[in-house]
């Protein structure tokens, strides 16, 4: 009773604040955005030629995601709970009978239900233009495109509740959903190749990458979530994607790490993990 | 039975012990006053109460239930206004009281609170746009859900009107009446005065007081004895300072004011007065007020004069001797000089002042 109390009072209070309307257009812009922009130039159809293939524009999208979700479902839910208690009004959360698993986890959902809503009308969107369209659409394409990419936001929106439950103030939050975007953007492969510069022979980055240099890539929910999609969407090996985004291993490195199971298990892990241990750090805290 | 019951309870933020071994139980139906300077460690023993913050050491029950435990079950049974709590500025007064009563599964008429609570005309406004006066009185509404068997409140009057004041006493001496036990922690001793049955007094984590009003005063046993006079001679001032236990002495033209430190002190003032043949009228004592007693706690003179009787027991005085003064807007003693606050306040307390005629 409590929990689905507090979902729905921070699902009301979302509806009502420009903060649950920007997370929503920031999801839409790339899905239904791209979908609208696909109808515009089929309207225009200055060139004749043929619609664009399916599997391409979903990639794009896939790309724009991979940059942008991770901020939008973290902005989207780091100040869930230590805004309650900056302002005050965690006095009122749980000073009423909510226990702190009511509050983490009702926040926890209603920043999903948020996000998911938001990602399932971008993507109608980009499936009725897909379908009506482009040329060759995938149907279990596009509903593995989607199961992808609601875990990989949920993956964030677990990091900024978690962060939202450990900070102390609302800077200190906003400087963690910063820290964590930037680890997993940029210093996460700096320390890939840092570690290839210092593990021998040292002071040379050289292919065939070793086994541990893919593990530890792969474990980075962006890099997992990218080659989801691209085992769902395959252009071949010489894509865009596969040659920057992913660190494309040489032909000769093959191993457990390179694979799709591997990709889809350290997404799951982080979906699990990140909130548990969250969870575990609020539930002990001191909040006044 | 005890509703709260606080053993040996320490709290410590880094090397500063806001909390240090305090202990003190509040009954069943009682209206407890939780008295201190700010800094005391009021706040702290709230949030330890209501799960917002974890003990270093020690235990704590409400209804018998363990504080870091079973902390739902309490606040099921509680209503609490906390100070420093913040609205949720896009929800209505109405969705603030409905939120309350869905979390505690009840069902109430959040018209009928607003009413009680005075701004029935602001249920359908957010609370983003209230003044602090009615923000305070509907977060009392939100506390007053589902008529709780303990209502916790901290600095409750806090942005209130004197009429605000004024019906918030009423609601606690009803919440009162209705059985709820009421935990009413605050530095204005007068709010405190007003309504609490008993009081305790914290200072820097230790409870230096506790007990019934009236037993504190007698604990006290300082009055002030004023003795309406034709002539005040200076032989007269002179052989009242000089009778044991009088503390001070002061005279106008037609009135001699002593203040004196227990019974027999007064009854010689008052003999010597009349030996002195000066046309003894009527005289008036005065007892302490909740105010001067908090200032001998905080102070520390009480507790020196105690040192030693630190049993935290109803009714005794603990001695923590240190004499370090209390914030000056928290103490501070009650001169009964006869302005509109403290007639208001004497009428409250009628029962504090003893008149005689000669």
């Amino acid at each position: 009773m409590s929990l689905r109390t507090v979902v729905e009072d921070d699902l009301l209070r979302l509806r009502r604040s420009p903060l649950g309307w920007g997370v929503a257009l920031s999801v839409l812009a790339p899905t239904a955005g791209i979908a609208a922009i696909m109808v515009l130039l089929e309207l225009v159809d200055v060139t004749g030629g043929p619609a664009a293939p399916f599997d391409n524009i979903m990639m794009t999208v896939a790309v724009l995601l991979s940059f942008l979700l991770p901020f939008v479902a973290m902005l989207g839910s780091y100040s869930a709970i230590v805004y309650e208690r900056e302002s005050g009004s965690v006095r009122f959360l749980l000073g009423l009978p909510n226990s702190r698993w009511d509050a983490y986890a009702g926040k926890y959902v209603s920043r999903t239900v948020l996000l998911v809503v938001s990602i399932l009308a971008g993507f109608l969107t980009l499936a009725l233009v897909g379908f009506g369209i482009l040329t060759d659409p995938s149907a279990s394409g596009l509903l593995l495109f989607v199961l992808a990419t609601v875990a990989f936001a949920l993956v964030f929106v677990g990091f900024g509740i978690a962060i939202s439950g450990v900070a102390n103030s609302l800077i200190g939050a906003t400087a963690g959903i910063i820290a964590t975007y930037v680890v997993f953007r940029g210093g996460w492969m700096i320390a890939q190749f840092a570690g290839l510069y210092v593990t021998p022979p040292q002071g040379e980055v050289a292919r065939p990458y070793p086994d541990w240099f893919f593990f530890l890539g792969r474990v980075n929910p962006l890099n997992a979530y990218l080659k989801v999609v691209v085992e769902v969407f395959d252009r071949g090996p010489n894509t865009l994607v596969r040659q920057v985004l992913l660190t494309n291993p040489a032909p000769e490195v093959n191993t457990v790490a390179t694979g799709t199971p591997y990709a889809v298990l350290a997404l799951t892990g982080w979906l699990v993990v990140v909130p548990v241990v969250g969870y575990l750090l609020f539930r002990r805290k001191d909040l006044l | 039975m005890s509703v709260i019951e606080i053993q040996n309870l320490t709290k410590r933020f880094g090397t500063v012990a806001a909390l240090d071994d305090l202990s003190f139980s509040v009954d069943e139906g009682e209206v407890f006053g939780f008295l201190g300077p700010n800094g005391a460690g009021k706040s702290t023993t709230i949030n330890i109460l209501l799960g917002f913050t974890r003990a270093s050491a020690g235990s704590a029950q409400v209804f018998g239930h363990d504080v870091e435990t079973e902390s739902k079950q309490i606040r099921f049974r509680t209503g609490s206004l906390l100070e420093g709590y913040g609205v949720y500025s896009r929800l209505t007064a109405r969705e603030h009281v409905e939120r309350a009563a869905n979390a505690k599964g009840v069902v109430a008429d959040p018209d009928a609170i607003l009413e009680r609570v005075g701004i029935p005309d602001a249920a359908d406004r957010r609370a983003g746009g209230f003044s602090k006066g009615m923000r305070q009185r509907m977060a009392i509404g939100m506390a007053l859900v589902g008529e709780p068997d303990l209502l916790v409140l901290d600095e409750p009057s806090t942005g209130l009107d004197p009429n605000g004041v004024r019906d918030l006493r009423e609601i606690i001496r009803e919440e009162s009446r209705r059985g709820a036990t009421v935990f009413f922690s605050s530095h204005l001793i007068d709010q405190v005065e007003a309504v609490c049955d008993r009081v305790g007094i914290l200072k820097d984590g230790e409870m230096v007081t506790q007990g019934d009003v009236d037993d504190l005063r007698a604990r006290l046993d300082a009055s002030i004895v004023s003795v309406s006079v034709d002539e005040t001679p200076d032989s007269l001032l002179g052989s009242l300072r000089g009778i044991d236990g009088v503390e001070e002495v002061s005279a106008t033209d037609r009135q001699v004011v002593v203040t004196a430190r227990g019974g027999v002190a007064k009854l010689r003032a008052l003999e010597a007065i009349e030996r002195a043949n000066v046309g003894f009228t009527d005289f008036t004592t005065t007892d302490p007020s909740l105010e001067e007693i908090f200032e001998e706690a905080t102070l520390g003179v009480l507790a020196a004069a105690d040192e030693g009787d630190a049993d935290t027991g109803g009714g005794s005085l603990g001695g923590d001797g240190g004499g370090g003064p209390g914030d000056g807007d928290d103490s501070g003693s009650d001169e009964t000089d006869g302005d509109g606050d403290d007639e208001e306040r004497q009428a409250d307390w009628s029962e504090a002042t003893t008149e005689g005629d000669a």
